[in-house]
């Protein structure tokens, strides 16, 4: 008995080391590890979480929205050594045609949905020389304001890095899954006060909310309004115009507008809502994608309560 | 026995000139056999490494060797060009690697080659200076581009259209060189290396140009209608690639359809190979080769050849080695009287006889020798010469 007890320990004693080893290897790797290369932040988080500490992430340090971003020679230079790069799509990357990058390490998170991308109404088309007529097209690129193209971005970018690290697919694959439901979450919780407001239209700062508008029925009209620039008198004749027949009382901004703004909207009887899209980092450093959701969502939903109480 | 090598040794010196053209000649007799085998075991060898380095050739139907010879020394004619949508669709395979190539347009005389970044790993290229391919309209160069056309990093390089009738797209293209590479005794040693796009730029697939949309582009405009802006032939189209007008280049049209002459394929394993092979074994519009099987065909030949030139030199060598008994035997004649003279004084018959074979024996072995050491040279240093003779020569 006693010899069946000290065979047990010693069994127990050798798994024990066996999955620190593990553990210490798993470090090692991490130190001398991958290193993937992102261009926006809702792809930083997705790596995040589903690689965690398995990879390096390189999310260049932008100001703005990462979409109007073009890469210096460093950064650049940081992107072809990447091991993996993780793309947008939908033309959001405008400075890919004249780079050159990798193209056996590069990853179009959206390519699983190219031909539900929305083309937008202000294409350029011109012609001239020999080969004629072509399209300056421009595709609506915020993409994973709908959840469901945001999964599947998160999708792909789980399936790159398994094919980058095929040891640990069942760690990407459960941590994704994770990130699943919380997406999904949102998207039901979206859906929801979309069908509240479907009736409701709104004004939208910028022509960034196409997926949003369209997965979750919000309807309106898009201005092309900075947050931080007070909009020239062309620019509220146009508002007094568009708004005369859509009628909306709630303009949906990117960032938190001047006070003067709110306050000349306001006396048009517009009021302003920020649905953050999250392209870049926050700079409260606990607001992850998921918590700007939430916070978007719930803004939303507010409005939404309003607009039943005033129903009533 | 000493006094015998002293004799011969001092009479070999007097008479320098005469040992010295023995010698040579001897030497030439040894060479030209081992030497020409020698040259010819290294240049199929320069030819079979990199055909063996490339596992497999994508291309457009048309003669195989012209694709392989193209794709692997640039050289040749520029094979028929297949769409950049085949080069996708085995890339979608995932069966390997891939790599395209654009080999379409010259400079100065050397190849333009568009290509991808994994070219430059795959074939373990080095910088001597500079930097790798980062923005479009930049060009890394070989060593002997760099060599012979004194340019270095920072300077320019125009590409030719590769027709001068090809008026209709191709614009010259002002390349800026952002890297030298250092000496491979490849054929990337004479090429100009670019991003397939900027291939594309040069065959007016695009193309920067005036912002069309904006008010000081007025003057190039013949109609415009809603979104649809009809601008006229005088519209401003950049040559060279900048920072300031980088962002203003852009693609027509689907990009599928976009030439690509030669497609690397490395595939994982030697399954996906065979699997590769099958698939495009009947392929109506495309040929997937394995270059070191065209090559080796082309050796074939080669070596054919060689046999031919083997026994032409073989009789070269036996009758120059006739001569060279023949000028012994003279030699002898010539020297009867001072034999003589040595008997008289008192040289043993057997002294005479071994005096003139130590002659024979030093300037026998110093030919050898001589004709080693050429065979050696040439197996160490023929290698360069072949890769300027054999390879232009294709």
């Amino acid at each position: 008995m006693n010899r069946c007890i000290a065979m047990l320990l010693v069994f127990l004693m050798g798994a024990c080391s066996e999955k620190e080893q593990e553990t210490v290897s798993e470090k090692a790797n991490t130190n001398t590890s991958v290193f993937v290369a992102v261009t926006n932040y809702p792809l930083q988080y997705f790596v995040t979480r589903i690689a965690g500490d398995s990879v390096i992430t390189y999310f260049p340090s932008i100001e703005g929205d990462p979409a109007y971003w073009k890469p210096s020679n460093n950064e650049l230079r940081t992107f072809q050594q990447a091991d993996l790069i993780v793309l947008n799509g939908a033309s959001y990357e405008s400075w890919l045609p004249y780079v050159t990058l990798p193209d056996d390490k590069m990853v179009n998170t959206s390519y699983s949905f190219s031909n539900q991308l929305i083309e937008e109404d202000q294409a350029l088309v011109h012609k001239h020389g020999p080969k004629g007529e072509h399209e300056h097209g421009v595709t609506a690129f915020t993409t994973w304001l709908d959840l469901q193209q945001a999964i599947q971005q998160a999708a792909a970018v789980k399936d790159a890095l398994i094919k980058v690290l095929p040891d640990k697919a069942g760690l990407f694959d459960k941590k994704f899954t994770t990130l699943q439901k919380e997406l999904l979450s949102l998207d039901q919780r979206l859906r929801l006060i979309g069908d509240r407001l479907k009736h409701t239209p709104f004004l939208f700062s910028h022509p960034v909310y196409q997926y949003l508008q369209r997965r979750y029925g919000f309807s309106g009209h898009a201005l092309h309004w900075e947050p931080d620039i007070m909009p020239d008198e062309a620019q509220w004749q146009d508002l007094k115009q568009v708004n005369g027949e859509l009628k909306a009382r709630w303009m949906i901004w990117e960032d938190q507008p001047l006070t003067n703004i709110t306050r000349r909207l306001e006396a048009l009887n517009i009021h302003s809502v920020v649905f953050n899209p999250a392209s870049n980092r926050s700079e409260n450093e606990k607001q992850d994608f998921i918590a700007v959701m939430n916070a978007n969502i719930a803004k939303l939903s507010a409005i939404g309560r309003n607009h039943l109480e005033a129903g009533k | 026995m000493k006094g015998l090598w002293h004799l011969a040794w001092r009479y070999l010196c007097f008479h320098k000139y005469k040992t010295l053209v023995l010698v040579a000649s001897i030497g030439l007799i040894v060479f030209i056999p081992m030497g020409l085998n020698v040259l010819v075991k290294k240049g199929s060898e320069q030819l079979t490494a990199r055909a063996e380095q490339t596992p497999l050739m994508l291309g457009r139907v048309g003669s195989p060797l012209e694709l392989v010879l193209n794709g692997l020394y640039f050289q040749s004619d520029t094979p028929p060009p297949l769409n950049f949508g085949d080069y996708l669709a085995i890339k979608d395979m995932d069966m390997g690697q891939v790599i395209p190539l654009h080999t379409g347009f010259r400079s100065r005389g050397f190849p333009i080659i568009g290509t991808r970044l994994s070219y430059f790993s795959f074939r373990r290229l080095a910088l001597k200076e500079g930097r790798w391919l980062g923005f479009l309209g930049e060009a890394v160069i070989g060593a002997s581009v760099a060599r012979e056309t004194d340019l270095q990093v920072g300077d320019t390089i125009i590409s030719a259209p590769e027709t001068a009738f090809n008026l209709a797209g191709a614009y010259p293209l002002k390349m800026t060189i952002v890297g030298v590479m250092g000496k491979t005794s490849t054929p990337d040693d004479d090429a100009i290396l670019v991003d397939l796009k900027t291939s594309w730029v040069m065959e007016g697939l695009g193309h920067g140009h005036t912002d069309l949309s904006k008010d000081d582009a007025s003057g190039f405009i013949l109609n415009q209608n809603g979104k649809s802006i009809t601008a006229n032939a005088a519209v401003n189209q950049f040559q060279e690639i900048t920072p300031e007008n980088i962002g203003s280049f852009h693609f027509h049209g689907n990009i599928g359809t976009y030439p690509v002459h030669a497609v690397i394929v490395i595939p994982k394993d030697q399954k996906y190979s065979a699997l590769l092979q099958g698939r495009y074994q009947s392929h109506a519009t495309l040929q997937l080769q394995n270059p070191a099987s065209i090559i080796g065909k082309l050796l074939e030949t080669v070596f054919s050849v060689r046999q031919y030139v083997l026994i032409g030199a073989s009789l070269m060598v036996l009758s120059a080695g006739a001569m060279s008994v023949l000028i012994f035997m003279l030699s002898q004649q010539l020297r009867a009287h001072e034999l003589v003279v040595m008997k008289k004084i008192g040289a043993a018959k057997g002294f005479v006889v071994g005096m003139v074979t130590c002659e024979i024996v030093m300037v026998m072995v110093s030919g050898v020798l001589l004709g080693m050491i050429l065979t050696l040279l040439s197996e160490k240093y023929g290698l360069v010469l072949l890769q300027s003779i054999i390879v232009s020569g294709v």
